[in-house]
């Protein structure tokens, strides 16, 4: 197995001191190691004060974030030979407050995810407090925005888009891809209320498509294209040419056999004991 | 005024600059102009000056050059500043800015269209 | 949660600021242009107030004579030629941030199968960048024939 040794450049949060810091490491790699595993053999063997986040270790959970090599990525997923270099530079998250070395704080983050709504709305509450049955949707409608839903909330994009790096109060990528999932759901009937939320010079038209949300999207989401279809809902509402579907209707109820058959229990494979 | 509204009248007026920049700078090409040197010489000026068509020109690109212009700037300061009343003084004084400059630039075109 | 102990601890906003609007120079083509676009747009819009100032002085010969004058030297001609420049580029990126930002040629969403495709590099939009780089090819060559033809070289 191809062996090396890669030198780590670690730069970190002193919270006591209130001040960053740069740690090193050497740490013999093998072909096939991720940027995880090395910082966990760094924590086991040579600095147990190293601070990160990780669960999944397989890009479905969106802990392990961080700038590795310049560009924002998942630790986890993140293979040290195919960065093609032998000094790794690991960064925290840009965008974010940062509590400890590699930790940063997503409080913010999940306040702006909360405030676009990121549920189904229904005009109609009976249906809505007591369910009777499933919403029905075509395979087409499905398809209009499943792509936006596969979202970890990894926050990845938002350390990568430029708008956030200068407006904290933009809602950033991972918000707006969101608000275009639930208005382009056929089930769901709040679509005004959310419009009202985003268009603001701090909502989708703080987006000025640089791209680099969907470049370090670990799951594919692609949040650039969200916004500019979520922009073209909003121009065509404006101008007046959109048009406002209902939500999606109630499964009809299963078909009632009218022949009543008498139901006979089939027969024991075990013998009975007589009582 | 919605921001929706606004970055449509923006994208709108960048189509019309487009438009208007090719005849603003096609007098100066030598290919199907009078040419950088003669077009600037004081009889050509003053030809355009009592032309109906160049006075229409001057006064649409001017007004949407600088709405477009400064539309843009109040973007740009509006990612740089959170401040909900800091910003609206950044509209106020962009606003004045336009005026400004709007009816300074308007003066030639009337007292030659006119005179 | 993190709020309550900031009491006994310092936490910093690591926030990129304007140096983040370049990042780094791993990122895509797409983000530098955006910069550019930035960049162009302010330098034309003080390029424009210079302009209004000085072309109102039309009004009278005398003082158009002094403003002539001035566009005769050599430094107000390569200031017109950078100007021109910025304006191309502008304008083509301009047109071509509007077609796309209002979700035109930007295809449908599709099930995300690894590996994943980024929309900015599927079919439209690229071939939207193919067509304004080859008009801006073609009219940057005749711009610089044109202002060989004013510096004499021609």
């Amino acid at each position: 197995m191809e062996r090396k040794e890669v030198l780590f450049r670690i730069k970190r949060w002193n919270p006591e001191k209130g001040e960053w810091f740069i740690s090193e490491f050497k740490v013999p790699v093998y072909r096939g190691m991720t940027v995880l595993d090395a910082l966990i053999y760094i924590k086991e063997n040579l600095d147990p004060s190293l601070s990160f986040r990780a669960s999944c270790r397989m890009a479905i959970c969106g802990s392990c974030g961080m700038i590795i090599n310049g560009k924002p990525r998942l630790a986890c997923e993140t293979q040290i030979f195919h960065l093609n270099s032998n000094v790794i530079t690991v960064e925290p998250l840009r965008n974010y407050l940062i509590i400890k070395d590699l930790i940063a704080d997503f409080d913010e983050f999940y306040e702006k995810y909360r405030y676009i709504k990121p549920y189904l709305i229904r005009r109609d509450e009976d249906e809505y407090w007591d369910p009777t049955r499933e919403y029905s949707q075509t395979p087409e409608e499905h398809e209009r925005y499943l792509q936006f839903s596969y979202c970890i909330s990894c926050g990845l994009c938002v350390a990568a888009c430029p708008t956030s790096g200068t407006n904290r109060r933009y809602l950033g990528p991972q918000a707006l891809a969101n608000t275009y999932r639930f208005i382009a759901d056929s089930r769901d009937e709040g679509a005004l209320e959310r419009i009202e939320l985003v268009d603001t010079p701090d909502g989708c038209w703080g987006c000025h498509l640089a791209g680099s949300c969907s470049d370090v999207c670990p799951k594919g989401v692609d949040p650039a294209l969200a916004i500019q279809l979520l922009r073209r809902a909003i121009a065509m509402k404006s101008l007046g040419m959109a048009e406002v579907k209902k939500g999606a209707k109630v499964v009809p109820p299963l078909q009632v056999t009218e022949k009543k058959v008498k139901a006979t229990p089939p027969p024991f494979t075990v013998e009975q004991k007589q009582a | 005024m919605k921001e929706s509204t606004l970055r449509l009248i923006q994208y709108t007026l960048g189509i019309v600059i487009t438009i208007a920049i090719i005849f603003h700078l096609q007098i100066f090409t030598s290919l199907i102009g009078l040419g950088y040197v003669q077009g600037l010489t004081w009889e050509a000026v003053v030809s355009r000056m009592s032309n109906a068509f160049y006075d229409a020109l001057y006064a649409i690109l001017l007004f949407a050059v600088l709405t477009h212009g400064l539309i843009g700037i109040r973007n740009i300061l509006y990612e740089l500043v959170m401040d909900a009343f800091k910003r609206r003084v950044i509209t106020l004084v962009l606003l004045i800015i336009f005026i400004i400059l709007f009816i300074y630039g308007l003066v030639p075109i009337v007292a030659a269209g006119g005179g | 949660m993190a709020e309550k102990s900031k009491k006994y601890r310092k936490f910093v906003y690591n926030q990129a600021g304007v140096m983040g609007w370049y990042g780094s120079s791993k990122y895509n083509l797409e983000r530098f242009l955006f910069l550019l676009h930035r960049i162009t747009g302010i330098g034309l819009i003080l390029f424009v107030i210079m302009h209004i100032l000085l072309t109102s002085a039309r009004v009278n010969y005398s003082l158009w004579e002094t403003v002539h004058s001035f566009m005769e030297t050599p430094l107000s001609h390569i200031g017109m030629f950078i100007v021109v420049l910025a304006l191309l580029f502008h304008g083509l990126n301009g047109l071509r941030l509007i077609i796309n930002e209002y979700g035109f040629l930007l295809g449908k969403p599709k099930k995300p199968v690894y590996p994943y495709r980024k929309v900015l590099k599927t079919k439209g939009p690229m071939s939207l960048l193919a067509i304004m780089i080859v008009i801006g090819i073609i009219l940057l060559i005749g711009i610089i024939y044109e202002f060989l033809l004013v510096w004499g070289v021609l």
